[in-house]
């Protein structure tokens, strides 16, 4: 499995804008390669596009222009469901992305209906395995969110992401704004995934310990532009640019 | 001569009646023109702690201290109007969330102009001079951009930026006491250096006392001068700063300091961190005896009593068998 991004642009429209005007673009052909097992962490400064390249990656923004290609074949994230089988993403904030009025179960269970052809049994017996996987016990399947504690929501929100057997997995500033303990159970477990299934992740993060810890491969992003990408240890160790050199200087 | 003094603050809720109370007997005192960080992590109650001191106690909750004193000003027995002009001059509070703090209807530059300082009346100062005033106060917390800040809506500016404009409303009266819950959490690294920077300028220039609440513990050794560490609303470990990095005597101090960026950087990449085993404890299932106990690597047989919080010169701690500390191993364990 092998995901490559070739020039991805996105420029958002203003409300009211005439047709003929172009504005800035929110991120400005950037490319990247991910190989199955590989971690990509995209780093940068407010306003720097990373998160634009998640909603894009995962469907929820239309593309401008650009290719996303999976296993060398064209594919449209929008449309193609084997893509959005494939590619997951886990949303920055597990309680305002978990339903209250819906159990586990019912939101996992419609995450099937729609990906799966699997009976209601087998569904059942899935959403039991997910959540043991995550670290977490089957009888958690008919809990709601309020009955949760803030690590476990953010094992839900992980477990909802991989219920589809996904070979890449999107993580949006999930790690950045959660207590340290939670943090590293939840490092720990994205690693433990890793090693057992061959996932590939694409974190978002300004937290460069966390980026040496986990990452194969860095980019780094200003105003939409890729200004410097490779392996982690090149870029910690030898920074080409000026600006990487100040982000990571601070960090 | 301390600033601040709490003395055995509890704080429950309004009815439940014989549950385990949210804050558990929490002594601190702050001294003039020092910097107090208290650590701990979502829920363990440190934004309630923050909330009695100001008197901004929601009625879901029920207050019960022995001792609450600002610059020998009894808080607990003050009017509320008396106290909410005391929070406008000598005490500031930086809230967590900044965008839901702002007025959505002002402009910024109306919201800012509400919290100088009116020590000219208005009709002596003119709005230009007044105008000038605050735009050197946006620059004091590094603004740059502030005509386009200024004629804003809350809306229209980043997180980041709001949280600045929280924190020129809180210092432009230029308070004896700052109360800064999580302040930087959600930024870059660059402008919590910045803004860290800033304060402890403030603080130092001004003798401006801050009392820091924070799950980072390191961020808060660098910042801070003495550190109150707080586990399911019980302070589990205080004393100075740099004592506790070095040498934490609480296992939960020490579980902190394994889970933050320097515990990290001392593991080879790609390798299982160190973890407290489980979840933080609802309020409703809370463990006999130690709260840490069903989760600490230590815990031995007298951990289903609950330790006492044991003072020593310097280092205050809550728990039967410190680390780093020559242990006498009791006969029945052995």
């Amino acid at each position: 499995m092998r995901l490559v991004a070739r020039y991805l642009t996105k420029i958002y429209r203003k409300p009211f804008q005439p047709p003929w005007v172009v504005g800035e673009p929110a991120i400005d052909r950037v490319s990247f390669t991910l190989d199955a097992g590989q971690t990509l962490a995209i780093v940068g400064a407010a306003g720097s596009g990373k998160t634009t390249v998640a909603r894009v990656l995962s469907g929820a923004e239309p593309l401008t222009t650009g290719a996303i290609l999976l296993d060398d074949e064209k594919v449209d994230p929008r449309t193609d469901p084997r893509y959005q089988k494939l590619v997951r993403m886990v949303f920055q904030d597990p309680s305002a992305a978990l339903n209250p009025h819906y159990s586990v179960s019912s939101v996992f269970d419609a995450i099937l209906r729609r990906h799966t052809t699997l009976s209601a049994e087998e569904r059942a017996e899935k959403i039991g395995h997910t959540l043991v996987d995550v670290g977490l016990l089957p009888e958690y399947a008919e809990f709601y969110p309020y009955m949760l504690t803030a690590g476990q929501k953010h094992r839900v929100a992980l477990a909802r992401a991989i219920i589809t057997d996904p070979r890449v997995v999107i993580c949006d500033e999930s790690l950045s704004s959660i207590d340290l303990t939670v943090r590293a159970k939840l490092i720990n477990l994205l690693l433990k995934l890793q090693q057992e299934r061959g996932l590939s992740y694409i974190v978002i993060t300004h937290d460069l310990e966390l980026i040496r810890h986990i990452a194969d491969k860095v980019m780094v992003m200003r105003s939409g532009r890729v200004v410097e990408a490779g392996t982690t240890e090149q870029m910690l160790n030898e920074p080409r640019d000026p600006f990487t050199r100040q982000l990571l200087a601070l960090g | 001569m301390s600033l601040l003094d709490i003395r055995n603050l509890s704080i429950y809720g309004r009815n439940d009646t014989d549950e385990a109370p949210l804050v558990d007997r929490i002594s601190l005192t702050l001294a003039d023109g020092e910097i107090l960080a208290l650590v701990g992590e979502s829920g363990s109650g440190k934004s309630l702690v923050a909330q009695a001191v100001l008197g901004m106690l929601s009625d879901e909750w029920v207050m019960n201290a022995e001792r609450i004193s600002f610059d020998n000003i009894d808080l607990l027995h003050i009017d509320h109007d008396s106290h909410r002009s005391l929070l406008g001059e000598d005490m500031a509070m930086i809230f967590q969330d900044p965008a839901a703090c702002l007025d959505p209807m002002m402009r910024v530059s109306e919201q800012l102009l509400e919290s100088m300082p009116k020590t000219t009346p208005w009709w002596q100062l003119g709005r230009r001079k007044q105008l000038q005033s605050l735009i050197s106060m946006l620059h004091q917390v590094g603004v740059r951009d502030h005509e386009r800040l200024l004629t804003a809506y809350p809306h229209e500016i980043s997180a980041g930026l709001a949280q600045k404009v929280m924190i020129a409303m809180a210092i432009a009266r230029r308070p004896r006491l700052l109360i800064a819950d999580e302040p930087t959490i959600g930024m870059e690294p660059s402008t919590q250096g910045q803004l860290l920077r800033l304060l402890s300028k403030l603080n130092q220039l001004h003798k401006m006392s801050i009392l820091l609440l924070s799950h980072d513990i390191n961020m808060a050794a660098r910042f801070a001068d003495r550190l109150a560490v707080i586990y399911c609303g019980q302070v589990v470990e205080a004393g100075p700063a740099d004592a506790i990095i070095n040498q934490p005597m609480h296992p939960y101090t020490e579980a902190l300091l394994a889970s933050t960026a320097a515990g990290l950087c001392r593991q080879p990449p790609k390798t299982p961190l160190p973890e407290l085993r489980g979840g933080m404890p609802r309020r409703d299932h809370l463990p006999i005896g130690c709260r840490l106990g069903p989760r600490c690597g230590y815990a031995r047989k007298a951990c289903v009593t609950m330790p006492e919080l044991t003072r020593s010169k310097v280092r205050d701690y809550r728990c039967h068998y410190p680390l780093n500390q020559r242990i006498d191993v009791d006969e029945e364990d052995a």
